[in-house]
């Protein structure tokens, strides 16, 4: 509790008695993982309060216990001094209001339609009353100073609008408290600032405002204190102006001094040639990036999800245009223009959403890791041949059970991550891009994929580049790797350096 | 974030498991994939026993297979865009407006009948095409831009017949259609060489596995190297092109063209014999033998039914429900195997729960000293 005398920002507040969020001791466990073990959340009414931590830390599950989507399995929680009740449309009317990165508004309806939506339409007798409805939005944004028409569509706001008519939204119902999960994960700069900006307006309205960010320099710019979570538990509760940001960085990864790590693998490198070079891409979301990958090397390309490096793994396979910049794959020139050239120059695209893009559910394992058989068009699918290959690769890949006949929907998500990745892997390309591979998945199955993707590059002197948000993987599975954050590479660590903490800082942009 | 499992004993569990779940598994299978196939071979000897002179006849099966045959062609037409994720419901109206032309041609267009016929065939083609375009390229739902079609080319065969039916086609015709060959007219030989060709192209050659691939998720299949949008546009041509020697198989069949469309009454059965047919064979998956089967046991249920004395609107009531019901099953069927799924792997994850814990306390007993007993 002694940080609350610390915070300059509170001591001069009239509101400190009232606190907005008032958690102790919240527990929360989900099957054999504690997502939450004991975890202390204060916020007082009038403030702006930053939460941090890793990705696991506790975050979003404390955003669920708040939000009531789900009931703690311990501790005590109060709203404005009333002990929590009730679910998601209780705290709502209690004034608690959510933002997600989906902001969750309608793009063809105004702005004023999209406020009165969820809090009431004006009306005249049994009809709405278009002036009056509009009025009251236009009231609501001149509340937080927020310059906008309100008859326009939302859809053709700039994103940094839409978020402020999220916020207006949430005013309009009547929030005391607002959370905002990541609101500037894809704003630029400027854009950045103008939000916080206004948010900072709502100080003087007693409105709390609760900040989830990954950008430390932000969220120190905006916060009057931060509460960092590790593990599930409350490390460090501190007025934001007495942190730096090395500081606040070393509390979120909770280890003193990051650069000392020892040495894992010895560097493959050695005379291999260069499989591909990237020589200054640039595209939509990042650049100009440059670097090169090497033959049987598996290269590590991270950054927090938004710092830009799935962009260059699809600008890779051309499956997003580029702006410049040069690639060679075997020291030859090589534009794509389209999936199929990536394809046919040999390099294979594992997505990071395998539901989405990876696989088709409906279809057979055997059927999804052939779905393009080889071969020209009128020759017959050698089913034999086929169902040998796909049963072996999946007993490789120690796929349960290894039936090429089954429906991949019928597969457990590590099975199907590892059919996802046998598809790729099994057909021995020049390049594999390697998205999140092994998100979502156990610890047995990560081994496993980790260990096929490691021995692809090994046996067969396929390159991989392996394109993560999680350090851990990139630390356990890559030779080397290059760290991005906001679009361009900031650091590049050899084998001997690579050390999830220094990732972190550098991804993060903390000096290391 | 996961459970701390050991992969040895999770394979170990799955194998042990496999056996045990095999039989139910293999009986719920059979049944799913031959019952359409059973429901036919009773409904035909059920009537048979019942009106064994008019039903259990060769007459009848070959009456049967002849009025089924446009059914069967049309609906192996609404078939490959199906597999693609999307639904031809202008397959009746272009059935028509390819009688309406090869009768035309042949009648007041003085084109010589193996013209006329390819004629037909290639308009119908053109239309296939122009869906296929309007879907992909318009971005027009499949739903409307066929619902359109349909209307659209119901006005084309008016305009081109002037409104007047052709009631006699040239002999030439409807000999192509009607001629018997080992007691089977030769429509039936068109309707199995269809469903052969397409059958056998969409089972053993790559195209049929990637227009599923398509359908199944357009997005995997284009990070696999397939043009989904190609393959959508292949597919309605193709379509087109079936539904085109479907109304050369009615033209011949019926010997006339009614302008206000001969077969737009066919949409209804088409559609029941698809997603019925669906249900068996490869369950969930549109299929040539489900649809052929299908379409026979809607027949002659249909057909039994008025035989019995059974008013004559309960065949367009059967094809309704068949329709409805075969959607209804299917999409339960996909629920009760999601549920069946859930279930296993929650069992899976409580028995690697004992085991960690089991193993926990074993081991905590251990380094007490003690013997862990074999009931821990």
């Amino acid at each position: 509790m002694s940080s609350y005398v610390q915070s300059g920002s509170l001591a001069d507040s009239p509101l400190i008695a009232e606190l907005a969020v008032d958690a102790v001791g919240l527990r929360k466990v989900y099957g054999p993982t504690v997502a939450l073990a004991g975890a202390d959340f204060q916020v007082c009414a009038g403030e702006i309060h930053g939460l941090l931590g890793e990705n696991g830390a506790g975050k979003s599950t404390l955003v669920r216990l708040l939000a009531g989507v789900e009931r703690s399995d311990g501790g005590e929680l109060r709203f404005f001094g009333e002990p929590a009740s009730g679910g998601p449309a209780e705290r709502r009317r209690a004034g608690l209001a959510f933002i997600h990165q989906d902001l969750g508004l309608f793009a063809q309806f105004s702005v004023a339609e999209n406020i009165a939506l969820s809090s009431g339409f004006r009306l005249r007798g049994k009809f709405i009353n278009e002036a009056a409805t509009i009025a009251r939005a236009r009231e609501t944004v001149e509340r937080i100073g927020f310059d906008v028409d309100v008859t326009k569509p939302v859809g053709g706001l700039p994103l940094a609008d839409q978020t402020l008519v999220a916020v207006c939204r949430a005013l309009a119902e009547g929030a005391r408290l607002i959370v905002l999960d990541e609101p500037t994960a894809y704003l630029e700069a400027r854009q950045v600032r103008k939000v916080f900006d206004l948010l900072a307006g709502l100080r003087a309205d007693g409105v709390a405002c609760v900040l989830i960010s990954h950008r430390s320099e932000d969220v120190l710019r905006v916060c009057d204190r931060v509460t960092i979570l590790r593990d599930g538990r409350t490390i460090a509760r501190r007025g934001a102006r007495e942190l730096s940001e090395v500081e606040l960085i070393r509390l979120i990864t909770g280890r003193a001094d990051a650069s000392d790590s020892a040495p894992r693998r010895p560097p493959v490198r050695g005379g291999r040639p260069v499989r591909l070079r990237v020589d200054a891409l640039r595209g939509s979301g990042f650049g100009p990036v440059s670097f090169s990958v090497h033959e049987g090397e598996v290269l590590g390309l991270c950054g927090l999800a938004d710092a830009g490096q799935f962009a260059v793994g699809r600008a890779l396979v051309g499956d997003l245009g580029l702006s410049g910049g040069g690639l060679t794959i075997d020291g030859s020139d090589f534009s794509p223009s389209g999936v199929r050239d990536a394809l046919k120059a040999g390099i294979g695209f594992v997505p990071a959403n395998r539901a989405a893009d990876g696989l088709a559910g409906a279809l057979t394992a055997g059927e999804n890791m052939l779905m393009s058989p080889p071969g020209r068009w009128w020759q017959p699918l050698r089913s034999r041949n086929e169902e040998e290959m796909c049963r072996r690769l999946l007993q490789t890949f120690r796929v349960a059970p290894p039936v090429p006949d089954y429906q991949v929907s019928t597969f457990s998500g590590g099975n199907q991550q590892k059919i996802l990745l046998a598809k790729w892997l099994g057909f021995h390309r020049r390049l594999v891009i390697l998205n999140e591979p092994s998100a979502g998945v156990d610890v047995g199955a990560k081994s496993d994929i980790h260990k096929q993707v490691r021995s692809d590059c090994e046996n067969n002197g396929t390159a991989a580049l392996v394109i993560s948000t999680d350090f851990l993987e990139i630390v356990d599975l890559c030779d080397r790797a290059l760290v991005m954050r906001r679009g361009v590479v900031v650091g590049e660590l050899g084998s001997s350096e690579l050390h999830p903490d220094v990732l972190t800082e550098m991804a993060y942009g903390g000096t290391v | 974030m996961t459970a701390p499992t050991n992969p040895a004993a999770r394979t170990s569990l799955a194998g042990k498991d496999a056996p045990r779940e095999k039989i139910p598994r293999a009986l719920t299978e059979r049944v799913g994939k031959y019952g359409l196939l059973i429901f036919l071979i009773v409904a035909f000897a059920g009537f048979s026993l019942a009106r064994p002179s008019e039903f259990a006849s060769w007459q009848n099966i070959r009456t049967t297979l002849d009025q089924q045959t446009p059914v069967i062609i049309g609906g192996l037409a609404v078939m490959i865009p199906l597999l693609t994720g999307e639904i031809d419901l202008s397959v009746a109206a272009n059935i028509s407006l390819a009688n309406i032309f090869l009768a035309g041609l042949t009648t007041n267009g003085h084109f010589s009948t193996p013209v006329a016929v390819i004629l037909a065939i290639l308009v119908s083609t053109a239309v296939g095409l122009l869906n296929g375009l309007i879907v992909v390229k318009l971005q027009v739902t499949s739903f409307v831009a066929t619902l359109g079609m349909a209307t659209l080319l119901g006005g084309i065969g008016l305009a081109y017949s002037h409104s007047t039916d052709i009631l006699t086609v040239p002999s030439s015709v409807t000999t192509m259609v009607r001629y018997q060959v080992i007691g089977l007219p030769l429509s039936v030989f068109y309707g199995f060489a269809a469903m052969l060709v397409v059958g056998l192209v969409l089972r053993y050659l790559p195209v049929g596995r990637k227009l599923r691939a398509v359908g199944a998720n357009p997005r995997a299949a284009a990070l696999t190297g397939i043009r989904p949008g190609l393959y959508r546009i292949a597919s309605f041509t193709f379509g087109g092109t079936l539904a085109g020697i479907a109304g050369v198989v009615i033209t011949g069949q019926l010997g006339s063209a009614t302008a206000a469309g001969t077969a737009d009454a066919l949409l209804l059965p088409i559609f029941a014999a698809v997603f019925l047919g669906s249900t068996a064979f490869t369950p969930g998956r549109p299929n040539v033998p489900g649809l052929f089967v299908a379409a026979l046991f809607l027949a002659f249920v249909s057909s039994g039914l008025v035989l019995l004395g059974a008013p004559l609107w309960a065949s367009p009531l059967i094809n309704g429900a068949a329709l409805i019901g075969a959607v209804a099953f299917s999409t339960w069927a996909l629920r009760m195997q999601a549920r069946q799924f859930r279930a296993q792997q929650l069992k899976q994850l409580s028995i690697e729960d004992a085991m960690d814990t089991a193993a926990a306390s074993a081991a905590s007993l251990g380094t007490t000293g003690e013997k862990p007993t074999p009931s821990a």
